[in-house]
């Protein structure tokens, strides 16, 4: 008995395995900018507003991904609309489109009588339930994703760094902005069907804060994210296999918790490193000059 | 053509940058500027012959910054035309560099100053070919002009203020453009620094590259080819000593200051009297700005 391959030998466990890969795989790539450029609460309420989509779609025998993908354009819509026409702040503004695209997904849910679950399947996902088509679908995005952040990572890095050097460099922030949170939304939708829509936030942003934390450039915080992520969809699998947890809770839970101990380490480093490296010392003081 | 001499003939070889480049590198007609509704500035026109250097001059809030953003192409004109190197700004940004007084940059963003620098290659190489040698020596050499080559693997969010003001002047210098545009960069600077910082607006000006500097410090003004002083309007623009006439900076600072003789300190104005002359809807302007010294006796 091997405890760690041998629950790997069924198909339904393999597919999972490769669903919550790609999902970690696709999370840590947009994640790293959403945490860089401090888009948390926007992933919030785009993992929360596509619920509504998801919702109707099922209602009307329409694959999810088009629902979800509708209900995300109308969230990032709703926000820029709310944000050029009042003086309200930006969190305000996605706040309120927030709250409002949950309380729809509710009533969408409510009103009809023959939801036989399926809430909790979005809210929580199904990873054990993937089908090939699913992984699929989650394979071509992580290429996808992959690629085009490769592609465009000079303007996003400008822009999660500092918009007006984006565009003193000739990168619209706009164009770049809009983009990034089309990234998002793409993130969230492919993967609601493995994590949930609540679950899919903490893919996001808890492998990228993990590398935030080790990593000092972009290229190392966005590897150590994907290390972390994969690791946490396999530790996590192996959790719920063993002692019958919630799958998915499983996989977020050790996303989180992998950040903490991250957290925990690197801040004994630091006190250790301030008190005995004589460097420190010097290069405070070397400051004037 | 005379290249079957060999060598290419003597005129043309001692030919200034603007003679083989005629346009302006400003160029401002009727520009109105300002934000959104707000306008700052209305009705200005100016030109700047390429290769010279123009210090703006002004009280808070009396449109220096709001210029610079124009001309940088991060503030789009209410009304008028405004070109900068021939062309709408912000259309080339190689030949562009901008460094703004508050760098609303992202404290925990993760980037190491020798990165920070190269990204001023950015435009030069696009979306994705790999920086050149070339690009490594300027932002290595512009680190040196400025005594910052020991900050190089340092991260940029453990930078104190003025070290990062001059890592962003590096930046500046790396991107090798032909029009720089500054606002009150010497703030945070301490006095190895500043010395630094205008060796190397010297060295660049003996380039032949153009310079539009927002500033507070007077004596770094008169050192400019040309002087813009502006209060919400443009109250003069000109070779430096024809600009900063005592009635020109009494319109433009509501207060009569005057140049104190002999002084080479940075401070060489001092208040002559503290009666305000012109209505000013911007209370911070009639105010002494910091730069203004008591009176001498």
């Amino acid at each position: 008995m091997n405890w760690v391959t041998d629950p790997f030998s069924s198909a339904f466990m393999q597919r999972a395995l490769a669903g919550g890969i790609l999902v970690s795989v696709i999370c840590s790539i947009v994640g790293t900018f959403v945490v860089l450029r401090g888009l948390a609460f926007m992933g919030d309420a785009l993992a929360h507003g596509v619920i509504p989509g998801i919702a109707w779609a099922t209602l009307i025998d329409a694959p999810g991904i088009l629902g979800a993908g509708i209900a995300a354009g109308v969230t990032i819509f709703g926000v820029n609309i709310v944000t050029r026409n009042s003086r309200l702040s930006s969190d305000t503004a996605i706040g309120l489109l927030f709250v409002g695209m949950l309380a729809l997904g509710v009533v969408v849910v409510s009103a009809s009588d023959n939801f036989r679950g399926d809430i909790v399947n979005i809210l929580f996902g199904d990873i054990l339930g993937l089908g090939n088509s699913e992984i699929w679908t989650l394979a071509i995005t992580a290429l996808v994703v992959a690629g085009v952040v490769f592609l465009f990572h000079r303007p996003l890095l400008l822009l999660s760094f500092d918009p007006e050097q984006a565009r003193t460099a000739g990168y619209s922030d706009k164009v770049y902005s809009t983009f990034l949170l089309f990234l998002v939304a793409g993130a969230i939708i492919v993967s609601f069907q493995t994590v949930g829509t609540l679950l899919v936030f903490a893919m996001l942003l808890a492998p990228a804060s993990t590398g935030t934390l080790i990593g000092r450039r972009i290229s190392t915080i966005m590897a150590t994210a994907i290390v972390a992520g994969i690791f946490s969809a396999f530790a996590g699998l192996l959790l719920s296999f063993h002692y019958d947890l919630a799958t998915s809770a499983s996989i977020a839970l050790t996303a989180v918790s992998l950040f903490f101990i991250t957290l925990a380490a690197s801040s004994l480093r630091l006190t250790r490193k301030h008190a005995y490296d004589p460097r420190q010392g010097s290069a405070r003081k070397s400051n004037y000059v | 053509m005379h290249t079957t001499q060999g060598r290419v003939p003597h005129e043309k070889a001692t030919m200034s940058e603007s003679e083989r480049l005629p346009h302006p590198v400003v160029r401002a007609e009727n520009l109105t500027i300002g934000y959104k509704n707000t306008s700052v500035i209305s009705n200005l026109s100016f030109e700047l012959p390429f290769g010279s250097s123009l210090a703006l001059c002004g009280g808070n809030g009396s449109g220096k910054s709001t210029l610079l953003k124009t001309m940088a192409g991060l503030l789009p004109p209410i009304s008028g035309t405004i070109e900068v190197l021939n062309a709408p700004p912000g259309k080339q940004p190689r030949r562009v560099a901008y460094v703004g007084q508050f760098h609303n940059e992202n404290q925990a963003f993760p980037l190491r100053v020798k990165d920070l620098v190269l990204m001023g290659r950015y435009p030069h190489r696009g979306l994705l070919r790999r920086f050149k040698k070339v690009d490594k020596q300027l932002s290595m050499q512009a680190l040196e002009q400025l005594e910052a080559t020991h900050l190089a693997n340092r991260p940029v969010r453990d930078l104190s203020g003025g070290q990062r003001q001059r890592v962003y002047l590096a930046q500046a210098l790396t991107r090798q453009a032909d029009l720089l545009l500054f606002d009150e960069p010497a703030t945070g600077l301490d006095p190895v620094s500043m010395g630094l910082y205008r060796k190397a607006i010297a060295q660049t000006r003996a380039k032949g590259t153009s310079i539009v500097i927002a500033t507070h410090d007077f004596k770094e003004a008169r050192s400019m080819d040309v002087a813009m002083l502006l209060s919400r309007v443009l109250i003069g623009i000109g070779p430096p000593a024809t600009v900063f006439t005592k009635d020109n900076l009494t319109r433009t600072f509501g207060v009569s200051i005057t140049e104190t003789a002999g002084d080479t300190s940075p401070n060489t104005f001092a208040v002559e009297t503290h009666h305000h002359h012109q209505h000013h809807d911007d209370e911070e302007i009639t105010r002494p700005s910091p730069f203004l010294t008591p009176p001498f006796s």
